[in-house]
């Protein structure tokens, strides 16, 4: 897959210190909490984590459809313009123009009692002036682009005409009638059939290709983002525990929470004695958590200091992790892109963070 | 009302994006507090309680002018007139006080019927279902056919000058057919729990399933359905005498009253608004206490 | 789709039976409570000796057996003859006829102006649920749920008709048809098609709020706010369809309902429609004619339900495509 490496100067996303907090009746929700990152133009992010660890917060707040109980505090710069903050109205010309989004279930993602064709033109007549005519144009070209065969007729048609995979697709046209700067995907394969699923993704490949767009790849799976993303960013409780560029994250995984996940992965190409496993326990709730590391009580190299003190993030040449006891060196051997579960692994308390930074501090 | 909102804000909660885990259930079983509009329904309602119990020891008489005789003595003038007099000069407070009774008969009355035979039929329907169900079912629809309003009309037809008893009858009537499919509805649901499975299972006879099983998981709906049915049958019968066709004259009712002085409505207003008020006040709390009963209910059946 | 409305029309068959035949039935139930009483009272003089009621009641056909009166009325109402007035001599159906169309206008502009103030303030009170709009919009939709007809009637009246208050805004009482004076027509009709949609406007509001209510949890309308529609478009343009289909129904057996309830209003406001023909037929003992008029609701809305449900797959197109 064709991808553009060049790094920017001017990031297209810059993340940074960003809060989501919820206001449920059992009082404040931390669903993000000080997430920081950067994505420049043309490239892809992965962010993985377990439903629960704030992903879909995270993002859905990048897209101003937080729930009205949410607070949202830090910064969000899309090509230097602050989205935190911003007046709705301003801020609806960004959302679906320069930055869009692909849901996770398209079954439920389109509105049953719209047209495709109207569920396609709406966005590009509220954000450019194109006509009616050309928009309607417009909209088949996009459904021929995503893959949809016989584009004039089943812009004529409902959604419920159409199967699931058709469906994503659509939902991926719609994001792309403006085309935007960022795209981001949320768990955009999840509810399909596992054909489909790379069907869309390989498609979501080509056209970020194609366009040169950014993108932000949501998965709870480190298999959906393994070959397709250029960094990965791997969330835990609302936080970002490890970053780092994706052969390095696969080659080099610092974090326990990382190391587990990948424990998790089916695999065909390992032996069977080394069966997927899943990681114990569930994630924290995130009203009543404590200071420790959040990932403490289901972690095996776990110690009083991980309940007691919140790891800072460590920094290594643009791989960032925040854990007391990181995977230590025994693994750095392996092929990048093919971890299989690892060894069990004794806790390593010589291996300390090599260079701390504090969480809020952005690394270049 | 602020019930209503915690709905919407809890549903916003749970559509929200990442589905906090169990964040909002613990909150939505709570029981409401008691809001200031419960209380009034609750007092009113009392009002009205003390004029049923009471009316004979006011001073005037419904059916004959007071002392003096001035009709359309505007309300709030004159004492123990506090509610004016009519046109011919009967105490307004008395008939509102003996109209109370009225009311009372022409709305406990049909809705008792209406459990008594709506809720059986609805039970026996639920049970038996099948061939029952249908006819049973066939004789609500064709009920629930005629605009209730017609149903009466077609009453006073045949009943020439209906007292308060006939008025009730009908309204029994037409309340069967809602009692049936609400007790039908929540049987059929209850019919498909565990326990009632179980107790058939047993060999338990039809009988004892229906009044042991059934109708005690249905009566807090029911309930709440007839604290709504009252006030519709209280409304029905001021409906009714407003057209003159309901409980004749000197007999008191609150909307027969609106009927004999609706004419003078320009001269002299209160003689019409204060059964008026009456009579909304009373559907009102009805319908506030209702409500609350309603919601109440509705909250133990979704976590059963 | 069509098993469910065929086994919707086989079920309507029974129900419009049990109708027709108790609204025959009524001269029998009207000697249960008194056997002197005579469905032909209306036709008496008080020199009528008991073997001209017989006579009379003869030629009427009362003196026959319920179901045999009931098998010739059948008859009798498939070639459009629902029996002669007693009061006027005058076919029924004549009545009918006159008298429909403007108990159908009047119907028709109260449901219509129910649902042009209540789809609004339903919408609305969705958008702001649990808010200050939202808490308002509900309190005053619960007291006017409590207002008869006739009691927001009488105040009306008072407050716009009458030269006492605001001033005489309205006619207070009378008709005149639209054909004859389009304007006077409409200045007759507003305060009784007010009256009757202000019955109905806070259970439209009230259904419609709680189905918005359910739809705006649903993913697409994340899917249209991500797309920075503004808030009324995804209100109106992707809320508001989805969420009406139970409006929609209950729109259709309010219109029949509405028929058969604007007798308080016809009654109070002199307008000549059915309602008003049923409360004077009553007055003057006319049996017929009521018989003959309240089979004609009946009947219509029993056939307006079935019509409704139809419709519903108008709107839905997951359900049209079935």
């Amino acid at each position: 897959m064709e991808r553009n490496k060049d790094a920017p100067d001017v990031p297209l996303l810059d993340v940074r210190d960003l809060n989501v907090h919820l206001h449920t009746p059992r009082g404040v929700l931390k669903a993000v909490d000080g997430v920081s990152f950067r994505i420049g133009a043309g490239r892809t992010l992965g962010l993985v984590g377990e439903s629960g660890s704030g992903k879909s917060m995270l993002v859905r707040a990048l897209m101003g459809i937080s729930p009205p109980i949410a607070e949202i505090a830090g910064s969000v710069r899309l090509g230097g313009t602050e989205l935190v903050g911003l007046p709705r109205g301003q801020a609806r010309a960004i959302w679906g123009n320069r930055i869009a989004m692909v849901f996770q279930d398209p079954m439920t993602s389109l509105n049953p009692v719209v047209r495709i064709e109207r569920q396609l033109t709406e966005s590009m007549r509220e954000h450019t002036a194109i006509s009616r005519a050309d928009a309607k144009i417009r909209a088949v070209d996009l459904l021929e682009r995503v893959g949809i065969p016989e584009p004039r007729k089943r812009a004529r048609q409902y959604p419920h005409q159409l199967s699931g995979g058709m469906r994503q697709r659509v939902t991926i046209a719609m994001a792309l009638a403006c085309d935007p700067d960022l795209l981001i995907a949320d768990e955009a394969t999840t509810a399909l059939d596992v054909t489909v699923q790379r069907q869309i993704l390989d498609l979501l490949g080509e056209i970020q290709a194609d366009r040169g767009m950014g993108m932000i790849l949501v998965s709870h799976d480190l298999g959906v983002v393994a070959g397709r993303t250029d960094e990965i960013a791997v969330m835990y409780a609302g936080r970002i525990v490890e970053h780092a560029p994706t052969d390095d994250l696969f080659a080099h995984r610092r974090h326990r929470y990382t190391e587990a996940l990948l424990a998790a992965v089916p695999r065909l190409d390992v032996p069977r004695s080394h069966r997927p496993r899943p990681i114990p326990g569930t994630p924290p709730d995130l009203v009543t958590l404590g200071g420790g590391c959040a990932f403490a009580p289901r972690c095996t190299a776990a110690d009083t200091r991980c309940t007691a003190e919140h790891p800072a993030t460590a920094s290594e040449e643009g791989h960032r992790y925040a854990c007391h006891h990181p995977v230590g060196d025994e693994t750095a051997d392996r092929e990048p892109d093919a971890a299989g579960p690892p060894d069990t692994a004794a806790p390593h308390d010589s291996a300390g963070p090599a260079a701390t930074s504090t969480a809020e501090e952005v690394p270049a | 009302m602020s019930l209503v909102g915690t709905e919407g804000r809890l549903g916003h909660t749970e559509a929200g994006a990442g589905r906090p885990p169990e964040a909002a259930a613990g909150n939505r079983r709570g029981k409401k507090p008691a809001g200031p509009l419960w209380w009034f329904a609750c007092t009113w309602l009392g009002i009205i309680a003390l004029m049923v119990v009471f009316a004979d020891l006011l001073p005037a008489d419904y059916d004959r002018p007071v002392g003096d005789g001035e009709s359309h003595l505007p309300p709030f003038q004159a004492w123990p007139e506090i509610l004016g007099t009519d046109f011919v000069g009967r105490s307004t407070l008395t008939r509102i006080a003996a109209g109370a009774r009225t009311s009372v008969i022409v709305s406990v009355v049909p809705v008792v019927c209406g459990i008594a035979v709506g809720g059986l039929l609805g039970l026996c329907a639920a049970y038996f279902r099948g061939a029952v169900e249908t006819v049973t079912d066939i004789v609500a629809d064709a009920l629930l056919a005629f605009p209730p309003l017609l149903l009466l009309l077609m009453l006073a037809t045949v009943s020439r000058h209906p007292g308060v008893w006939t008025i009730a009858a009908g309204l029994a009537v037409l309340s069967v057919p809602g009692f049936y499919r609400l007790t039908k509805a929540n049987a059929i649901a209850q019919s498909k729990r565990e326990y009632v499975v179980v107790a058939r299972a047993m060999g338990a006879r039809p009988g004892r399933i229906m009044f042991k099983e059934l109708l005690p998981n249905t009566v807090g709906t029911l309930l709440s359905y007839a604290v709504v049915v009252m006030a519709l049958m209280i409304v029905a019968e001021g409906s009714l005498s407003f057209l003159g066709v309901g409980i004749p004259d000197p007999e008191p009712s609150w909307g027969g009253m609106v009927f004999k002085e609706k004419d003078h409505l320009e001269d002299h207003p209160g003689q019409v608004f204060v059964p008026c008020g009456v009579l909304f006040l009373t559907v009102f709390s009805l319908n506030v206490i209702g409500d609350r009963l309603r919601a109440r209910f509705d909250v133990r059946e979704s976590h059963l | 789709m069509w098993r469910l409305l065929g086994r919707k029309l086989l079920h309507l068959i029974p129900v419009l039976f049990l109708v027709t035949l108790a609204t025959t039935a009524m001269p029998d139930m009207l000697e249960i409570g008194d056997s002197s009483a005579t469905p032909v009272a209306p036709m008496l003089t008080s020199d009528s000796t008991p073997e001209d009621v017989a006579a009379l009641e003869r030629e009427y056909g009362y003196d026959k057996p319920l179901f045999e009166r009931y098998g010739r009325w059948l008859g009798d109402a498939f070639t459009g003859d629902l029996g002669t007035s007693m009061a006027n001599g005058r076919p029924v159906i004549d009545g009918i006829q006159d008298r429909y169309p403007v108990t159908l206008e009047l119907a028709l502009v109260a449901l219509f102006l129910a649902l042009a103030v209540a789809v609004p303030l339903g919408v609305w009170a969705a958008a702001r649920a649990g808010r200050l709009p939202d808490k308002v919009l509900g309190g005053v939709a619960s007291g006017l749920l409590a207002v008869p007809p006739f009691i927001s009637a009488m105040l009306l009246v008072y407050l716009l008709a009458a030269p006492g208050t605001l001033g005489q805004v309205f006619p207070n009482h009378g008709w005149t048809t639209f054909s004859e004076n389009p304007s006077e027509n409409i200045e007759y009709l507003m305060l009784p098609a007010i009256v009757l949609a202000l019955a109905e406007i806070p259970q439209f509001q009230r259904l419609l709020r709680s189905d918005m209510l359910d739809t705006l949890r649903e993913d697409y309308i994340l899917t249209a706010r991500a797309k920075g529609l503004s808030s009324p478009y995804v209100l109106f343009r992707h809320a508001l369809r989805p969420s009406s289909f139970s409006l929609v129904t209950i729109s259709g057996l309010t219109l029949g309902r509405l028929i058969g309830g604007t007798v308080i209003v016809e009654f109070y406001f002199g307008i000549p429609g059915l309602g008003q023909s049923i409360v004077t037929a009553i007055d003057q003992n006319d049996i017929p004619t009521v018989q003959g008029t309240v089979v004609v609701i009946a009947v219509g809305y029993v056939l307006l339900s079935a019509l409704v449900d139809i419709g519903y797959t108008l709107l839905d197109p997951r359900v049209r495509a079935r």
